[in-house]
């Protein structure tokens, strides 16, 4: 059976001579089909298509008849395709084969003044299905054709073997030709004989096949080319509702972030308004927040870590991501529960053209990952993750101090298309991080200590797509998980100490989305989280830190608590996408919280507490003109007390939820198509913060603290182009606490004034790759020393402190460099690359020692010059 | 969830502190300025109502002898820190009603008022609670801080009635020839005669302890009222200090009771003597000191 495609162009926007600029297309009403016109004056010829591309048309075009995928191409001035993107989506693989095809168009560029000028179309690719055609009827004066052999050929890209489509294969002078399609396939019925065929195409080096045709006998053949600059596109569903302020990044550009080992998640660290973490942790501090304010998505389920031991590596391996949603505030309603920002990990899905995987080494760990087809609907991918730190860590280590951490993780998916219209996924992946420590107070045999550290968590998912005939869909996720935050357990002398939190967890999030006509579309959703935790505390209450404690550690007054939480978390929510008229985008919308508390049940200490909380949030959006455009958001946010907090020996049953306010504004500029300035200014009013009680009487823990949090920031990134990709970022802003009401205002602990990162990374060919990264911080406030008096039961000295974080650490500053190397063969390719952090060993400092009275200090630096070798194969 | 506990970063730092790395700063076991050692109290543990004797081991190398003020403060801790002591009691100025004066002297005569025991703030991993009793020392112009946690007799409310603390007692310094020499090896340190001591020299030493200084008492892993008792025996550490050299071990214990003086710094003139203390400790208040002197020649 033959397919036959037909194709639309419509050109929505025109770009003027000097740059182009349009609303992307997850900001906008659905695609309307009406052209806009040119403004006068400007583009004089839209660019013309010369060379069409035919796109291997998915098998469920049989069923479904016709398919739409409305396409934003990007068209340089020399004609040539540099960006597609998905306005409207078709389907997955209807998306992927229209954007497959697409970028092998070539085109006569547009004009403007006389002059070729780069321009943004909107392209509708149309897949339409016709039965085949007859036989065309014989001619029997004709004379005898000259035999011919079929020759079917595929084409696929050395190292990853990647199908590609859109290449031309000419037979010797040109007098046969054809274009692969999108699986890389082409079929010729070439003269019997000797004959060169060269395959060309924008993607790769032009390649030449000799063969030797012989009549009756078929040829059937798999060619492998070297491609010139490998680049995976990101494609995104649109999403549910529009965010004032997002950074998506793809899984390619991540990969190769200097100081960040080939972690994707670790870049985010690396994006404005994201503060430095004490000593390279892995901490979340975003916008001025406490790190345990911002939330880690996974394909939309909550995680509770997203980095190994505090930021060693992160939980789920970067291969199986797809792209990485930062929003660090004033988000929309689908998300919440937190009043810091939001981090939206997106997984790919297995690829369908046949096995391919993985395996990699470095220093700190080992990973491998394998993928491919299961049936025609079916596809999988598996990998795993473990350290090996603790194999050669104890050849550092003596007798009297040991340390032995250990991390695993791994992630599992299976991708049904069950139908033309439903993609079913599950999803099972987790993470478990263990350390022990083993240390003998050389000086002092009450300290002999021996620690254990236990962190785990696991998910399983399942996620349902469905497309209406209406264009609506529905997403429908639920999810259970089994997580332990904290298993602690110590010894030390004759003090036994335990900390335990576990969790069964389980989820539901829901999405639906109706465009009504052209100007509105109605979301509408469910984000339901549910726990049932067991908490157990045995030890001094100072081993409880908050942000705000100073000092503390291990002794002075015990504590024992038991708790069984249940804790509920329901939120239905709306959002009406409105465009009332074209380049204005407004978006009420409405989140409802509903949080319920249960504990110490069946004890006199029982509570139950029931929250109903509204949250209402705004964003809005107008493209000012072809390459600007001003955004602002506003809207309130809660966040539940974490499980801890309703200990009645370590906190308080009656704790309230934290609320508060986000106020964002900004603008958004695209001077080219592959460069893009984002400008925010952010300010945040925080209320009911969780702090310590302040005198005899409160409660350990209770709601009588505030928070603010303002400041700017600039984002200046350039996509992948000519081989290089890199982003400036800096940030400027304020973040401070008020504990109680008659408190002055403070500084916050993670408070950093200046954040500037540069990062830059350039492919110069023949697998060579070299990559900066250049950070300057301002040091983190700390509480300066005011004295100190001698216990003399403990027999040492305790801090006096001065006024809670009124001093600043030294700034910080350091030069990380990544170079990477790649040999490329047929079936495989294998790539080595060093990651040197610190390269001009900066001693940055990270705090301060200080002799036993305090009448003494020195700096502590962190991480010193930190080289990081490691090798994979890829097939 | 909050990570509120330690991480493996955390737990890295307090290991290295542990393990005595990473700085190049005097040790405590180094006088050489205004200090308190010890706090004895006779008995280390009374109820309310009851009285102990306090002295003060107090010492102030090359000044005038140290002048002691005893206070009991009354200001509970903060909620939910699990200090012992609130840290305002530092400044409480003499004669503040927060404040119950002992006297003044190295020795002094203190008794246990009637509190309420929730003044005092959750008890320790020892199962106790205490007064706390600030002790200002001054001397040539400085001023240091102490407080000595004097604990409360409150066994009658435990199952059992468990005794109260008693102090451990130290009977000598003796010298040895190695680490772990026999006891027939021990010469101990004449208390009248100070030995003679050069520059360089490392004099092995050993603290010894008599045999009921270690007691055993009984503490609750979890909840009291549902889990059974743990009896420990005490960990009576051994803190050294001296105005000359320095310590291979600053704290030695029982399991581990030798350590050496080595004089290879902060070394006297030629005829001066050194003064060195061994300072015993438990985990419940209990304290006893020796104090030697040795001749730097």
């Amino acid at each position: 059976m033959r397919f036959a495609l037909a194709s639309l162009v419509v050109v929505s926007l025109l770009a003027p001579a000097t740059g182009r600029a349009q609303t992307r297309p997850s900001e906008t009403a659905p695609a309307s089909a009406a052209p806009a016109p040119p403004p006068p004056g400007k583009l004089d010829k839209p660019p013309r298509l010369l060379r069409f591309v035919e796109a291997e048309p998915p098998a469920a075009l049989a069923e479904r008849r016709e398919v739409s995928v409305i396409l934003t191409i990007d068209v340089d001035e020399t004609g040539k395709v540099v960006k597609v993107d998905t306005a409207q989506s078709g389907g997955q693989e209807f998306d992927d084969a229209a954007i497959q095809a697409a970028r092998q168009f070539v085109f006569a560029p547009g004009e403007a003044g006389g002059k070729p000028v780069p321009v943004r179309i909107t392209y509708d690719y149309k897949f339409l299905y016709k039965p085949p055609p007859p036989p065309p009827p014989a001619k029997a004066d004709e004379p005898p054709p000259i035999p011919t052999v079929p020759v079917d050929g595929r084409v696929l890209r050395a190292g990853d073997r990647e199908p590609l489509g859109g290449l031309s294969v000419i037979v010797d002078d040109g007098a046969l030709s054809t274009i692969t399609n999108g699986a890389g396939r082409f079929r010729l019925d070439v003269p019997v004989g000797a004959h060169t065929l060269h395959v060309a195409g924008a993607e790769i080096a032009r390649s030449d096949f000799k063969v030797t045709l012989t009549a009756g006998k078929a040829l059937s053949t798999t060619w492998y080319v070297l491609g010139k600059e490998p680049y995976r596109s990101t494609v995104r569903g649109a999403r549910p509702v529009v965010e004032a302020v997002e950074t998506t990044l793809s899984g390619d550009e991540l990969r190769r972030i200097p100081g960040t080992q080939g972690d994707t998640l670790k870049a985010v660290q690396n994006l404005p308004g994201v503060a430095r973490s004490p000593f390279g942790g892995g901490l979340l501090i975003v916008w001025g927040s406490a790190p345990q304010d911002t939330r880690t998505y996974v394909d939309g389920v909550y995680i509770p870590t997203l980095y190994h031991f505090g930021g060693l590596r992160s939980t789920v391996n970067s291969e199986i991501v797809n792209d990485l949603s930062f929003l660090p505030g004033g988000y929309g309603v689908d998300h919440g529960r937190g009043l810091g920002g939001v981090i939206e990990v997106s997984t790919r899905n297995p690829r369908t053209d046949g096995y391919h995987g993985f395996v990699q080494i470095d220093l700190i760990d080992g990973s491998l990952m394998v993928e491919g087809p299961l049936t025609k609907n079916l596809s999988f991918e598996v990998g795993a993750r473990r350290s090996w730190i603790d194999v050669f860590l104890p050849i550092f280590t003596t007798n009297d101090f040991q340390l032995s951490p250990v991390y695993y993780d791994y992630q599992a998916k299976l991708h049904w298309r069950a139908s033309p219209r439903d993609e079913v996924d599950t999803f099972i992946f987790g993470s478990d991080d263990a350390v022990h420590v083993v240390a003998k107070g050389a000086s002092d045999p009450t300290l002999d200590a021996a620690f254990g550290s236990h962190t785990y968590y696991h998910r399983i998912l399942s996620r349902w797509l469905h497309r209406f005939a209406s264009r609506a869909t529905l997403t429908v996720t639920p999810s259970i998980g089994y997580d332990v935050p904290f298993e602690f357990n110590a010894q030390l002398g004759n003090t036994l100490l335990s900390a335990d939190a576990e969790t069964f967890e389980y989820n539901l999030r829901a999405a639906y989305r109706l465009p009504l006509g052209s100007h509105v579309r109605f979301d509408a959703g469910l984000d339901l989280e549910g726990n049932r935790w067991k908490l157990s505390i045995n030890g001094p209450q100072r081993a409880m830190p908050r942000e705000g404690d100073t000092g503390g550690g291990f002794g002075g007054a015990f504590a024992f608590d038991e708790l069984d939480l249940d804790q509920i978390t329901l939120a239905p929510y709306v959002a009406l996408n409105i465009t009332p008229f074209k380049g204005l985008l407004i978006v009420p919308q409405l989140r409802v919280d509903l949080y319920d508390f249960r504990g110490y049940q069946s004890s006199p200490d029982a509570f139950n507490h029931f929250y109903a909380m509204l949250e209402p949030r705004l964003s809005a959006r107008y493209q000012i003109n072809k390459w600007a455009a001003v955004k602002l958001a506003a809207g309130a946010y809660h966040q539940p007390p974490d499980p801890i907090s309703f200990m009645r020996t370590f906190g308080n049953p009656a704790i309230r939820p934290q609320y508060g306010w986000h106020y964002v504004a900004g603008a958004d500029f695209e001077p080219t198509s592959t460069l893009h300035v984002e400008i925010e200014g952010f300010y945040k009013d925080l209320q009911n913060l969780v702090v310590r009680g302040l005198g005899p009487g409160d409660p350990p823990l209770t709601n009588e603290g505030q928070g603010r949090v303002y400041g700017g920031e600039i984002l200046v990134r350039q996509e992948l182009w000519k081989g290089f990709f890199g982003w400036v970022s800096y940030t400027l802003s304020r973040s401070e606490r008020k504990d109680h009401p008659d408190d002055p205002w403070r500084t916050f602990q993670y408070d950093q004034t200046h954040i500037l990162t540069i990062i830059g990374s350039y492919k110069f060919g023949r697998g060579y790759q070299i990559g900066i990264r250049f950070r300057y911080v301002t040091g983190n406030p700390y509480t300066p020393i005011a004295g100190s008096y001698y216990d003399v039961n403990a027999d040492q000295y305790v801090a006096i402190n001065g006024p809670l974080y009124s001093a600043r650490l030294g700034s910080f500053n350091q030069l990380d460099v990544r170079f990477d190397k790649k040999w490329t063969f047929h079936r495989w390719s294998l790539s080595m690359y060093a990651d040197i952090q610190n390269v001009y060993r900066a001693e940055n400092p990270e705090g301060y020692a200080h002799n036993f009275d305090f009448t003494q200090q020195s700096a502590v630096a962190g991480l010193p010059f930190l080289p990081v070798l490691g090798i994979r194969g890829d097939f | 969830m909050r990570r509120a506990l330690l991480t493996c970063r955390g737990l890295l730092v307090l290991a290295l502190a542990v393990a005595g790395c990473g700085n190049s700063f005097d040790p405590a076991s180094f006088v050489d300025k205004l200090r308190l050692l010890a706090v004895e109290a006779e008995p280390p543990e009374i109820p309310f109502g009851a009285t102990s004797m306090l002295a003060a081991t107090a010492t102030n190398p090359g000044g005038s002898t140290p002048t002691v003020t005893w206070d009991a403060c009354l200001l509970p801790p903060p909620p939910g820190t699990g200090e012992t002591v609130n840290q305002d009691c530092v400044s409480l100025p003499e004669g503040d009603p927060m404040l119950i004066a002992f006297g003044s002297g190295d020795r002094v005569t203190a008794t246990m008022p009637m509190l309420d025991l929730t003044q005092v703030g959750l008890p320790d991993q020892t199962n106790g609670v205490y007064l706390p009793v600030r002790l200002k020392l001054e001397a040539d112009g400085n001023t240091l801080t102490a407080f000595y946690s004097l604990r409360i007799y409150v066994g009658f409310l435990l199952p059992g009635t468990p005794p109260a603390n008693q102090n451990p007692t130290l009977t000598d310094i003796v010298t040895v020839p190695a680490e772990d020499a026999g006891a027939s090896e021990e010469t101990p340190l004449d208390p009248t005669t100070p030995a003679p001591v050069h520059a360089n020299d490392e004099i092995d030493l050993r603290a010894l302890l008599t045999g009921d200084s270690q007691e055993t008492y009984q503490v609750y892993d979890g909840n009291p009222a549902t889990t059974m008792p743990r009896s420990v025996t005490e960990t009576v550490k051994v803190s050294w200090f001296a105005t000359a050299g320095h310590f291979t071990n600053d704290v030695t214990g029982v399991d581990k009771p030798d350590t050496a003086l080595v004089l290879d710094k902060h070394l006297p003139a030629s005829g001066s003597t050194i003064d060195l203390w061994a300072v015993a400790r438990d985990e419940r208040g209990g304290s006893d000191v020796i104090h030697r002197t040795l001749l730097f020649q």
